[in-house]
């Protein structure tokens, strides 16, 4: 071997053979350390099992409570749905619950008169909801009293087995002189002597946001994160008194479904909606909440080949539950909110008519929370659908829009 | 003397050979691991100090090297000697621990400001860079020459142990510390330069000391 390398040989083989014993490590030593060990990763796995979490413990210490997971959300559900039956029947005079159970007919009724006797007087003088052995919605007959400008665009019929409706007659593109308040795919624009439907779209939002507040979910975030200052969690996460607000953005997709009537398609359509929402604890982690949502949707149908399109904007009064699903994923656990609405709206039905009322409906959505952006302030997403039973778009039978929405959340401590 | 003839009998070893110590640590017999402490702590804690800072480092690499070895042992083969299974087993340990200690990760690349061109700096006649006298080093002891080790900075250090010590080719030094093999050539040749020089100094600072009392 050449001398140059013969010092860095003797080196290595020199400390290769060492033998140092190490000054304070013993085996009792080790095998007390060992079992040390062996007791923290016992307590370890316990915690964590506890707490349904993977290892990571840093990513998830801010928003999971796994305790909660092992509670089911039934009893909340169902205290949340006979909650807000309660609450949707309160809110009900007797026109309301009228038009609920009879496809809001009364109110229509009211809206036509009205309507009737000020821009188009005589059109609907032979209607008459008492005289009607007809079960929902309104007739609409051809006036021959009508003016000489104006051309009935489209006729419905009942026969006396009046489901499903049939439109036995649609207006071709340019016929319609008077052209009142149809939306159509060409865009053409409401009525603008029709002052009642102005009035009525004026008062629609333009933009929304929704404030939620939250009790229980607050807590448990506030929780998380006084564990993580090594306070005690169980006073915190029971407690009331926190509250958060939350701001949801969100957009969703309208989809009509007909759950009776013929002759038309439907499609997607996009729209807005948001909510204000207060909740409650209730039982570990999970949240009876009240929220007063504000939505705007475009549904579609299209009728022997011709698309028409109905606005439809309200504003909801929601009550229902937040519960942990018990599903996590990268340690971050899934809620699930549902509740029941009841829904003021306003809405364009096919033959031009404004209409407005109640609707009964409902929503379920899974929300999770995905970090945080300070300490106080956490962000998440929520998405879900939400459902009027109510025939919004002026066609017989009942049609339910859904809307199937995707909102951020931003939630921050109060 | 129970302690004594505990030990003595604990020395000798109660399982035949290897396979046998390591089936039964495998199967968590207590005398056999402590058998298998006994006989390697000494050897593994001179290599963890190696790569160590300082002693309270070195135990701890030492202490978690054995946890792995004993929750590991049942991979082993038998092929190689087991002795040279745990120090692979070790050197994987103490890598993981130094390239967890976040503060410390820079260190493996760019120990020094001149390292950071180092792949460029670094030609061939560095890697023959003049060795120690051997004469020197057979007079030194392994704690004289590991508290010399230890002064390095840890890129150095580590390049140095892996290269010099375990064997290990640049390529293979390169993978385990995710650096170029530029990067590990120029760290090695600093090391052994700067460990050369102060192997020399203290070698005759303490021949000094030594005529001097």
């Amino acid at each position: 071997m050449h001398r140059n390398q013969k010092g860095w040989e003797e080196l290595r083989r020199k400390l290769q053979n060492a033998d140092i014993p190490p000054p304070y490590s013993s085996w009792e030593q080790f095998h007390q350390s060992m079992q040390n060990k062996d007791l923290w990763q016992n307590i370890g796995r316990k915690i964590r099992a506890y707490e349904h979490t993977p290892p990571n413990y840093v990513k998830q210490r801010i928003f999971y409570s796994g305790t909660v997971a092992r509670y089911s959300p039934m009893p909340v559900l169902l205290v949340g749905l006979i909650i807000g039956l309660i609450a949707g029947l309160l809110m009900t005079n007797k026109n309301n619950l009228y038009a609920l159970f009879n496809y809001n007919a009364d109110y229509i009724t009211h809206l036509e008169r009205d309507h009737a006797s000020s821009s188009h007087k005589g059109q609907y003088a032979n209607y008459t909801s008492q005289e009607s052995d007809l079960p929902t919605q309104y007739q609409y007959i051809q006036n021959q009293s009508a003016p000489s400008t104006f051309k009935p665009t489209n006729q419905i019929v009942k026969n006396k087995d009046n489901y499903p409706a049939l439109l036995t007659q649609v207006p071709s593109s340019g016929t319609n002189t008077h052209n009142t308040n149809l939306f159509t795919q060409e865009g053409s624009p409401m009525d603008e002597s029709d002052s009642e439907a102005r009035s009525i779209m004026n008062h629609l939002p333009l933009l929304s946001l929704s404030l939620d507040i939250d009790a229980n979910e607050m807590a448990e975030r506030v929780g998380k994160i006084e564990r993580v200052e090594g306070k005690d969690i169980a006073n915190t996460y029971n407690s009331s008194l926190s509250l958060i607000a939350e701001v949801h953005g969100g957009v969703n997709l309208s989809r009509l479904a007909a759950m009776s009537g013929n002759g038309f398609s439907n499609k997607v359509l996009p729209g807005f909606q948001a909510s204000l929402l207060i909740g409650v604890p209730v039982y570990k982690g999970n949240v009876l909440y009240m929220a007063l949502s504000k939505h705007h949707s475009r549904v579609s149908i299209s009728v022997e080949g011709r698309e028409y399109y109905n606005h439809i904007n309200g504003t909801s009064l929601e009550i229902g539950g937040i519960s942990p699903t018990g599903f996590v994923l990268n340690g971050k656990p899934f809620y699930v909110r549902y509740g029941l609405m009841w829904t003021q709206f306003h809405g364009k039905g096919l033959d031009g008519v404004v209409e407005a009322g109640y609707s009964p409906g409902g929503i379920i959505a899974i929300r999770r929370f995905n970090g945080s952006l300070s300490r106080r302030l956490i962000w998440g997403w929520e998405s879900g659908m939400s459902m009027l039973f109510k025939d919004v778009a002026g066609i017989d039978g009942i049609q339910v829009p859904v809307n199937f929405y995707i909102s951020t959340i931003v939630s921050f401590k109060m | 003397m129970w302690q004594l003839l505990k030990n003595l009998a604990t020395r000798k070893g109660k399982f035949k050979n290897e396979k046998e110590l390591a089936r039964a640590c495998a199967s968590g017999n207590r005398e056999a691991q402590e058998e298998l402490y006994n006989k390697y702590a000494s050897k593994m804690y001179a290599l963890c100090l190696r790569y160590a800072r300082e002693h309270a480092e070195a135990e701890d690499f030492l202490h978690e090297g054995f946890i792995k070895v004993l929750s590991t042992i049942h991979q082993w083969r038998g092929t190689g000697s087991l002795e040279s299974w745990m120090r692979r087993v070790f050197i994987n340990v103490i890598l993981e621990k130094l390239r967890s200690n976040k503060h410390r990760v820079y260190s493996f690349s760019s120990l020094h400001p001149e390292d950071e061109d180092g792949e460029q700096n670094w030609n061939s006649s560095e890697l023959n860079v003049p060795a120690p006298d051997p004469d020197i080093i057979s007079q030194l002891s392994e704690k004289e020459i590991i508290s010399l080790i230890q002064r390095l900075p840890e890129g150095y250090r580590t390049v140095f142990n892996l290269y010099v010590i375990e064997g290990f080719s640049h390529k293979e030094i390169a993978q385990m510390l995710g650096i170029s093999e530029g990067t590990a050539k120029s760290q090695l040749s600093r090391a052994k330069n700067l460990l050369r020089k102060w192997i020399e100094e203290h070698f005759y600072f303490k021949k000094k000391v030594t005529k001097d009392a």
